[in-house]
């Protein structure tokens, strides 16, 4: 039962892991297809990742059998196992490009004379503890640290509001469907990474639920980022934010409480490194567990910290500058999640279901 | 539990204090000077920063500088302060800028503090006038902070809300033009009008009656002194209202209606009215002709009223895109309404006494 988690517990996980990349890339990937509409781009992204995730989850249901691995069932030992190391050796990449903007924009923020070194050492450490606790535990500390996230998130929001200028906005009409669609395709490239919790996770207790939960909090997602669009564009103006690295960032620096000057990003940006642990602690787990399923006898226990060791090799040595890791992390990445996620996963799927058919 | 303990290792990473060789410096409160307003000037080519530090209960406020070929370098220099203070200028809430300095440092200051991790984007800018920044700072001293400050608030102060520099950044990029508000010392700190920014450098200066017509238009009065025909006036505010006007031929034009209220001051307790309504009227309706003119001038939106018409109607926003504000028609008409009177001669009196 270690291995096994609820739907819901899934679903929170996944919403968690997905704010770390919508903060960190959005609406300045949407602005450059869909200009001033791209406050709008989150609602059609946000309809397509959910009407996608229903149909996975059903195509997925039919294939793979409780606790099972779906790459060994959909494409035999061999591909399986082939298939299940390049996923596996692509998360841990894409975690050490995350760990490395991550500890760039803490220090940034709250250490401008430090070198990141010593937050990407410790994170790759402090990621020891739920590699090894077992997914279970990982996934019951993200609901316990959703109302927090939540809490900052209703804060910002709040206090963000009264910045936001229609003008700003305005104007958006029928002719803007297209550039508001065009613009939706970074945050589809970013609500991609849903399908590695659904095809290649865990198996959960309450299968049933799992399409129900998965719409839930990808709903949810994309109402965040509607809202993170809304306040950045509408406070910044859409010509100001295309100019900026990170326009969320921007505008949490600029909050004052009640007209106190507070320095408030300071807090938010700490409680922010959960967001940015999560998906990098859960996306090393399923990493581990197909590297587990690969490795020999009394070596999988060696796994965990040779991933901590390789995501820690892998933020250092992706490029000595903070823009040079920012363009892996806006380019790269996105592009690979979308291909493996959006293509190759569900005709992995695919493959599996004509296969079992053909029995 | 056994694994609880591989979380110890990464404990004792966590310790924010150093040397910064590997962990970061500590940086203790007691070392910190918030600087609280902020100088550019031009000395010899360079570029001079002059940071007024806010005082406190140990410590007076004091200004110190920096100077560099760049912003990024001159900041960088105050950031090391005598006695070993450091600079913190997330407190800053106020840029000056000289007026010579002006010419060459605005889009320099807008782009350092967008992309500053202590300037905030609201931060408000002025131009010094007739001075330097540093000279400015030198004047007031450590109340130049509070004096600026109630600049923007509800005062006895004459002056409008002050431009921040994200309003300013944000007007340079939608219309390739922006308003600062300028400064002047005269006994203390006053304001004098606006600065009208175009290519990266004041193209005109608005000043009394334009600047005035400039802040109506833009809804940021708050209260003007005005005497007309021997009559005393405090005008409290103006509420301006856009309305889009559609020409036969395509063209969108814009009509402002003004609503000014304002109180007069009677020197026997009772208010002598007259004309003072229409006259009032006619006063703000010859600034605001004055501060449409000085934007056709610099050939630009400088109030940003295609953006008022958009909010004027959210759903029609899209018939405005092509709306240019320095070719385009634009009718005004001005209401004024004195709300009640105050007694000048009771204020002397108190004064006196």
């Amino acid at each position: 039962m270690r291995d096994k988690v609820s739907s819901r517990q899934l679903g929170i996980m996944v919403f968690l892991s997905l704010l770390s990349p919508i903060v960190r890339l959005l609406p300045v990937s949407s602005l450059a297809l869909a200009g001033r509409a791209a406050w709008l781009s989150p609602l059609p992204a946000g309809v397509a990742a959910c009407l996608f995730a229903l149909l996975t989850n059903m195509l997925a249901g039919k294939l793979k059998p409780q606790g099972g691995d779906l790459l060994r069932c959909s494409l035999g030992r061999f591909w399986g196992g082939t298939f299940s190391a390049v996923f596996a050796l692509w998360l841990v990449f894409y975690s050490g490009i995350v760990l490395r903007v991550s500890a760039e924009r803490l220090v940034s923020v709250l250490y401008p004379e430090a070198s990141p070194a010593i937050f990407i050492i410790a994170t790759s450490v402090a990621l020891l503890a739920p590699l090894t606790m077992g997914v279970r535990t990982l996934y019951r500390a993200g609901e316990l640290a959703l109302p927090l996230i939540m809490g900052c998130l209703i804060f910002v929001l709040v206090f963000s509001v009264k910045e936001i200028r229609l003008r700003y906005l305005l104007p958006v009409g029928l002719e803007d469907a297209g550039a508001a669609a065009l613009g939706s395709l970074p945050v589809m490239e970013i609500f991609a990474l849903w399908s590695y919790y659904l095809l290649l996770s865990p198996a959960v207790t309450d299968g049933e639920r799992l399409g129900r939960e998965s719409v839930k909090w990808l709903a949810l997602a994309a109402l965040c980022a509607l809202l993170l669009g809304l306040i950045t564009i509408g406070s910044l103006s859409p010509e100001l934010c295309a100019g900026f690295l990170s326009p969320a960032l921007a505008v949490v620096r600029n909050i004052s409480v009640f007209g106190t000057d507070a320095r408030v990003d300071s807090v938010i940006v700490a409680i922010w490194v959960i967001t940015d642990f999560a998906l990098v602690a859960s996306l090393l787990g399923i990493a581990s567990r197909l590297l587990r399923g690969l490795a020999p006898g009394k070596s999988k226990v060696l796994v965990p910290p040779a991933e901590c060791a390789a995501v820690a090799a892998v933020a250092f040595l992706i490029s000595p500058t903070a823009e040079g890791a920012a363009r892996w992390s806006e380019k790269l990445a996105p592009l690979v999640n979308s291909a493996l996620c959006g293509i190759l996963l569900p005709l992995i799927l695919i493959i599996g279901l004509i296969r079992k058919n053909s029995r | 539990m056994k694994r609880l303990f591989l979380l110890l290792p990464a404990l004792f990473l966590l310790v924010s204090c150093g040397n910064g060789a590997f962990f970061p410096p500590s940086r203790e409160i007691e070392d910190m000077s918030l600087v609280r307003v902020l100088g550019i000037d031009l000395e010899d080519g360079n570029i001079k920063i002059t940071g007024l530090t806010a005082g406190g209960a140990e410590s007076e406020s004091a200004a110190f500088s920096g100077s560099g070929a760049t912003l990024a370098e001159a900041v960088g220099l105050l950031s090391r302060l005598p006695a070993g203070k450091n600079a913190v200028f997330s407190h800053a809430e106020s840029v000056l800028i000289g007026e010579e300095a002006a010419e060459r440092v605005i889009p320099e200051t807008l782009d350092f503090i967008s992309r500053s991790n202590e300037l905030r984007l609201g931060t408000r800018l002025f131009i010094v006038r007739g001075d330097t920044a540093a000279g400015l700072i030198d004047e007031c001293g450590g109340e130049l902070g509070d004096l600026l400050s109630l600049l923007g608030e509800n005062s006895p102060f004459l002056g409008v809300y002050a431009f921040t520099a994200g309003e300013c950044s944000a007007a340079l990029k939608r219309n390739g033009a922006c308003l600062i508000e300028c400064v002047e010392f005269d006994e203390s700190v006053a304001p004098c009008g606006f600065a009208a920014i175009r290519g990266g450098e004041p193209a005109l200066f608005l000043d009394g009656r334009a600047s005035e017509g400039a802040a109506i238009i833009m809804n940021r009065l708050q209260s003007v002194e005005v005497s007309l025909s021997g009559q005393t006036l405090m005008l409290n505010g103006a509420q301006t209202r856009f309305i889009p006007v559609c020409g036969s031929d395509g063209k969108v034009g814009a009509k402002l209606l003004v609503s000014l209220t304002a109180r007069l001051a009677g020197t026997d307790g009772r208010a002598k009215q007259g004309n003072a309504d229409e006259e009032l009227a006619l006063y703000a309706w010859e600034n605001i002709r004055l501060a449409l003119e000085a934007a056709r001038e610099v050939g630009a939106d400088l109030y940003d009223i295609r953006g008022s018409l958009m909010e004027a109607k959210p759903l029609s926003a899209g018939a405005f895109t092509g709306f240019f504000m320095p070719s385009a028609e634009i009718e005004w008409s001005v209401s004024a309404i004195i709300t009640g009177s105050f007694d000048l001669r009771k204020g002397a009196e108190s004064n006196a006494g």
